[in-house]
């Protein structure tokens, strides 16, 4: 690769997915852990352990992490596959925005909860 | 049609299946489920935030045989998908490229996808 090269639009979207698959390493192993031990939870004991402060922060890490990596995997995976180009771009900008929201929503229950629904 | 004279990417109509191309097709098939499920774990929040009779009516779902099958992939595709991207991790620091090395590598991708998966569904009846 030139020096040239490291200018291309692509090596921050490159860098950006591995930087976030760093974080989500240790976080999904414990999230999987976490939660496949939490199926069957009554509403409290589920909303309790949310709204710990670490598991909520760490949580939200996660959440963030995961639908940030899930939406530069699924551009990736558009960008393969649909050839048309504008219907490649619309697919993406919809598949950015489901991320996004779902990014949102995630972090902001986890809020809710945290906060023990003061807002 | 100008874009098909552009290379593009390799079908999988077109490679033989090998251990290599089948480890690597089914990295992004298992991120796309690895999303999949975490829409699922969303709506999870979101009834714990808002809506104790969404809480219900999730763990009613969840609880079926369906679903739980499901939740038994999705652990296998993200764990398979953490472990196959380790291995993308130091292919990028350049390590591990000899072709003997990639073959090893993928198999210890998918013997330990399956041990981690399973412990983590023992330890729920075990612990």
């Amino acid at each position: 690769m030139s020096e040239q090269d490291s200018n291309h639009p692509g090596v921050p979207h490159w860098k950006a997915q591995r930087r976030s698959a760093l974080v989500l390493i240790p976080l999904s192993l414990w999230v999987l852990y976490s939660l496949i031990n939490n199926i069957g939870a009554s509403f409290s004991d589920a909303r309790d352990w949310v709204a710990n402060p670490v598991v909520a922060i760490l949580l939200a890490i996660f959440s963030s992490a995961l639908f940030f990596h899930a939406k530069l995997g699924l551009q990736v995976i558009i960008e393969d596959y649909i050839s048309d180009i504008s219907g490649r771009q619309s697919l993406i900008r919809i598949s950015n925005l489901i991320c996004w929201i779902a990014m949102l929503v995630a972090v902001a229950s986890i809020m809710r909860i945290a906060f023990q629904g003061q807002f | 049609m100008p874009h098909s004279v552009r290379p593009v990417s390799p079908h999988l109509q077109i490679y033989k299946p090998q251990l290599t191309s089948t480890l690597s097709i089914v990295h992004r098939i298992t991120g796309v489920v690895a999303f999949a499920g975490s829409l699922l774990v969303m709506l999870w929040l979101v009834s714990l935030a808002w809506d104790a009779s969404l809480y219900g009516f999730l763990q009613r779902i969840v609880l079926s045989l369906p679903v739980q099958i499901f939740l038994f992939f999705w652990t296998l595709s993200l764990v398979y998908h953490l472990l196959n991207g380790i291995r993308h991790l130091m292919w990028d620091a350049g390590k591990g490229f000899e072709l003997p090395e990639i073959y090893r590598s993928g198999r210890l991708v998918l013997v330990m996808s399956l041990l981690i998966t399973a412990a983590i569904w023992l330890s729920k009846t075990v612990l």
